[in-house]
């Protein structure tokens, strides 16, 4: 299967579960169909690209580990995205200290696919690191919530329900990140 | 709802689901002004979300961005790392300044006033211990730490110790005094020495 550009929903990756009880896919399949998307999320949970694909490997060896288990879970894709959810807050919640280093690896010039759009095209280097600077400075729910909502796309219930947030909170923590972006970025311009 | 909408509840209406909000949203519906604010919201958020997702899918982009963060962080992302830097920085500096201040009173760190006191006393008695020594009337023998008598005998033999040692069952190194025979210190404990 190629790699794909397009920006998977949890509702489409429901959709496409198998709950007619058909062969459960190929672990490989499973790899290659998240793999990217997985990564890129840990990433920006973590704000970090090392620590993002510590978390995404976890993820990946959580996954052997249920397919040894022999539970199959309805769908892979949701399956996958809570993991990463989990293996990020614990991530975070154990090694909170890493984020004092900042010695990356070598670069590895491993790039994702990207979903770049004309808006984003007129976005200058400058202006992008000051976005991500900003992302970063975020607090953990903030970032956390607004991945969830406005990248992946998650409607604010499902969002509530794998942070553990009420909707109110949920709202608020996109306020307040929304917010504090678009002042980023108004400034940069 | 007539009036138009202040930033703050033009994010909020942003952030909100559908089926709330419904007075907001029929004003936006209707006012070009603050449909046109709306939308400029939506195209900034589409732009913040599409350069943070580019961001993370490229690890060259993130690392950049990252090495970048990390020069101005102390400047403007961390406060926390700002103040923990000052607070350790000025912690640093107070010690150095307390050594100073001390070192610039007379306080040597090689001697305390209670080891000043004593060598003199040492070095007064030294020589008496030794001449003492040498009239044969104790010997101290410090690798065994047994005491002798006069006679040279160890007193763990005749009976007539001084001091005698044993090592008790947990290795502590334990002293008897003359006459004491009871407990781990009788003749038959087979202690001494």
């Amino acid at each position: 299967m190629e790699r794909t550009a397009t920006k998977p929903s949890i509702e489409s990756e429901i959709e496409s579960g198998q709950p007619g009880g058909g062969a459960p896919p190929e672990l490989d399949e499973i790899y290659r169909q998240h793999h990217q998307r997985i990564v890129r999320l840990c990433r920006m949970m973590l704000s970090d690209a090392d620590e993002g694909d510590e978390a995404a490997q976890e993820v990946f060896v959580r996954m052997l580990a249920q397919r040894r288990s022999g539970v199959e879970p309805a769908q892979w894709g949701a399956w996958l995205t809570r993991v990463a959810i989990n293996a990020c807050h614990d991530r975070r919640r154990s090694g909170w200290w890493k984020w004092w280093r900042r010695d990356g690896r070598e670069l590895v010039d491993s790039d994702l696919t990207t979903y770049r759009d004309a808006e984003e095209e007129a976005i200058t280097h400058e202006q992008g690191a000051a976005i991500w600077r900003g992302f970063s400075a975020l607090s953990p729910r903030q970032r956390e919530v607004f991945v969830l909502r406005q990248i992946e796309g998650w409607p604010t219930r499902e969002v509530g329900a794998a942070l553990n947030l009420t909707d109110q909170a949920v709202k608020l923590h996109l306020f307040r990140a929304v917010r504090r972006l678009r002042e980023i970025l108004r400034s940069e311009r | 709802m007539n009036a138009c909408l202040n930033e703050k509840e033009l994010t909020r209406l942003f952030v909100s689901d559908a089926a709330e909000m419904p007075a907001a949203r029929a004003h936006v519906a209707e006012c070009a002004a603050c449909a046109s604010r709306y939308e400029e919201m939506a195209r900034d958020a589409r732009i913040i979300a599409g350069t943070i997702a580019s961001a993370a899918a490229s690890r060259a982009t993130l690392q950049e961005y990252t090495a970048k963060r990390a020069v101005d962080g102390w400047r403007s992302d961390r406060p926390y790392a700002r103040v923990a830097g000052w607070f350790a920085g000025a912690t640093a500096f107070g010690a150095a300044a307390a050594i100073a201040t001390m070192l610039a009173l007379g306080w040597r760190p090689a001697r305390s006033p209670q080891m000043a006191s004593a060598l003199p006393d040492v070095a007064k008695t030294a020589p008496v211990a030794y001449a003492q020594d040498q009239a044969g009337r104790i010997t101290f023998d410090p690798i065994s730490a047994i005491a002798y008598d006069e006679g040279g005998s160890a007193a763990a033999g005749s009976g007539d110790a001084i001091f005698t040692s044993y090592s008790g069952d947990d290795g502590n190194l334990l002293f008897c005094a003359p006459g004491d025979d009871s407990g781990m210190c009788a003749p038959t404990a087979g202690n001494r020495g």
